[in-house]
């Protein structure tokens, strides 16, 4: 393949127009949403945690997991090796470039946004390596969702376990995060090759 | 001989719950309810049963929208895997298929909710005060579980794609946590009380409680009537005339509920000490006696040369007391060491009937912080002031003091 056939395969999908719509969404929710609704204060946790990073990171994170069920998952168990780093590469492509593009249009901090996004999707490829795509979204959102409510010892720390959703990620945050993804990717790109189970589609 | 051939409903529902999705995702959130349980400690709770109840309810915000997303995701599957359209081919299928499939989530998170009270009271000082109407935080808990579980299953029913149960999810989220932090209008409306730390001397609004409550029932039979409605909709009726009592029910006890996310208690046993200065609290608070009459003996001899007269009788609020005219303060939970000054400095500032943070009032206070321990308050006049001989300071103070008892 050429290399401009080689991008356009990362863009064809079902999901890829999903993805797209999705970006937009939260996009225009972060530009014009502000002005229409005032969000709640988060008392307890303050600055630390911001609804931004919080909602478009995650969310960022599990719309590129849709990514990974393209073309069918169990293609891959007999597919050559490059449709396989073909799933990895859209899913890993849309959890960087998501942070990148949402928060270059609009508000946001891009580390901030991009080390939520990279946990959250690492989290997601390491379930779905064991359990299945379609169970992929819990345990990670479940991560997300507890660290925003529990996540601050008091209103200026964050506590360890918590540090995915920090406003101003330290470079430990980032690395871990992107380490997360990494370990995410090589996990799901191996697991692909697994004969698939009830659980594992 | 059974009457119709049909293996009975439990069964059902316990192969359903042992199998697939519910057991995968359900033992995900049990362990998630372990882990947290296990990272709680009786340290980081008031003593008594009302704390470590709320505790628990708090985190409903997430264990409640997992539920309904762990029902959504199974729900999707039976749908998907074309099991309920072979359901659908029995008289009532869908609703009995779809009801053994909310039941069979709703176990798994009630599970999760059960490992996570017990190990929090486990961890707790159940030592203190308990009233019934505390255990409606418990309640408060399980219905919004099976309430959360039975609007994953509608939602996994009307919509079933691969999104929609991380989208359910997240937006029993937003959703959950907006009705408890907004103020105004939808103030009531809290299905889970995040900010209220339980002291001694409070006690749940029960009748606040219940109205929450009844709108989390009304919520989760709201679900079970759509979902009746799929398959039957003259048989949803009874579901719909449910939801409705529950949501008419919910409305008129939030609203005719007294003010205030709390109530005081009125009855309990005194703990005195002190005898320049006199303090009763709770008996369940007698180990911060001690401390708090040593910030209070501080707290007086800062206050007293400015003010001219400062309070000498102190009371926990509501204790029942034969000291004359105690002026309340509140008492920090054992936790919070370095509480007891700023508490202490609060009891000394006569409230009557202003607001407590009125300017005045919020002056004459870091004044007295300020005589205490110099440098301590932000605001750079109320240093000066701080500073002025004592005869400048009274002659700064009286007209606040005046105004204090204007109100």
């Amino acid at each position: 393949m050429t290399r401009p056939r080689r991008l356009m395969a990362l863009m064809r999908g079902w999901y890829v127009p999903a993805v797209a719509v999705g970006w937009t969404v939260l996009l225009v929710a972060n530009l014009v949403g502000p002005q229409l609704v005032v969000l709640p204060g988060v008392a307890a946790t303050s600055q630390i945690p911001t609804p931004f990073v919080f909602f478009v990171g995650g969310l960022i994170a599990l719309l590129s997991l849709l990514l990974a069920t393209e073309p069918c998952p169990e293609v891959f168990v007999t597919s050559p090796l490059h449709s396989r780093l073909l799933n990895v590469s859209r899913v890993t492509v849309a959890v960087m470039l998501g942070p990148l593009l949402l928060t270059s249009i609009g508000p946001g901090d891009t580390a901030a946004t991009l080390s939520t996004s990279m946990a959250v999707a690492g989290e997601g490829l390491l379930t779905a390596s064991a359990l299945g795509l379609r169970l992929a979204w819990l345990p990670p959102l479940l991560h997300l969702t507890a660290a925003g409510s529990f996540g601050a010892a008091t209103p200026d720390t964050l506590r360890p376990w918590a540090w995915l959703i920090s406003a101003s990620p330290s470079a430990a945050a980032l690395t871990l995060s992107a380490a997360l993804l990494a370990a995410g990717g090589v996990v799901w790109f191996l697991a692909m090759t697994r004969r698939p189970s009830g659980l594992t589609v | 001989m059974r009457a119709r051939g049909r293996s009975p409903l439990w069964r059902l529902i316990l192969v359903d719950a042992t199998s697939g999705v519910p057991l995968v995702a359900g033992s995900i959130g049990v362990a998630a309810a372990l882990l947290s349980g296990s990272v709680i400690t009786g340290a980081m709770l008031l003593p008594g049963w009302a704390d470590p109840l709320n505790a628990v309810l708090s985190t409903c915000l997430v264990l409640c929208p997992f539920a309904s997303g762990l029902a959504a995701t199974h729900a999707i599957w039976l749908r998907r895997s074309g099991l309920t359209d072979l359901a659908v081919t029995a008289p009532d299928g869908l609703w009995r298929a779809q009801g053994v499939a909310a039941t069979a989530s709703a176990i798994w998170a009630l599970l999760a909710y059960g490992c996570l009270t017990a190990m929090v009271l486990l961890a707790s000082n159940l030592e203190g005060p308990f009233t019934p109407s505390m255990l409606l935080l418990l309640a408060q808990g399980a219905v919004l579980m099976m309430a959360g579980s039975t609007i994953g299953t509608l939602a996994g029913n009307v919509v079933p794609r691969t999104w929609t149960a991380p989208l359910t999810a997240t937006v029993m989220f937003i959703v959950l946590n907006v009705l408890d932090r907004t103020d105004g209008a939808l103030d009531r409306y809290s299905m889970t009380f995040t900010f209220i730390f339980y002291q001694n001397n409070l006690v749940p609004n029960a009748a606040l409680l219940l109205g929450a409550i009844f709108l989390a029932a009304a919520a989760g039979t709201a679900a079970c009537t759509a979902l009746r409605a799929m398959s039957n909709w003259p048989r949803a009726l009874p579901w719909g005339v449910l939801a409705a009592v529950f949501l008419s029910g919910g409305v008129a006890a939030t609203q005719l509920a007294p003010p205030g996310d709390v109530e005081f208690r009125t009855s309990g046993d005194a703990a005195c000490a002190g005898s320049s200065i006199q303090l009763c609290v709770f008996s369940e608070s007698s180990p911060q006696l001690q401390p708090m009459l040593g910030a209070l003996k501080k707290a007086r001899d800062a206050a007293q040369p400015v003010f001219g007269e400062a309070p000498r009788a102190f009371r926990e609020p509501l204790v029942p007391t034969d000291l004359s005219n105690p002026a309340p303060v509140s008492i920090p939970p054992n936790s919070e060491r370095f509480g007891y000054l700023g508490r202490a400095v609060e009891a000394m500032v006569p409230t009557g009937k202003c607001s407590p943070l009125l300017s005045e009032r919020q002056d004459l206070m870091s004044l007295v912080y300020e005589r205490l321990q110099p440098n301590s308050v932000d605001s750079a006049e109320m240093r000066r002031v701080a500073r002025l001989p004592t005869a400048e300071q009274i002659v700064w103070a009286r007209p606040r003091l005046e105004r204090m008892k204007e109100c």
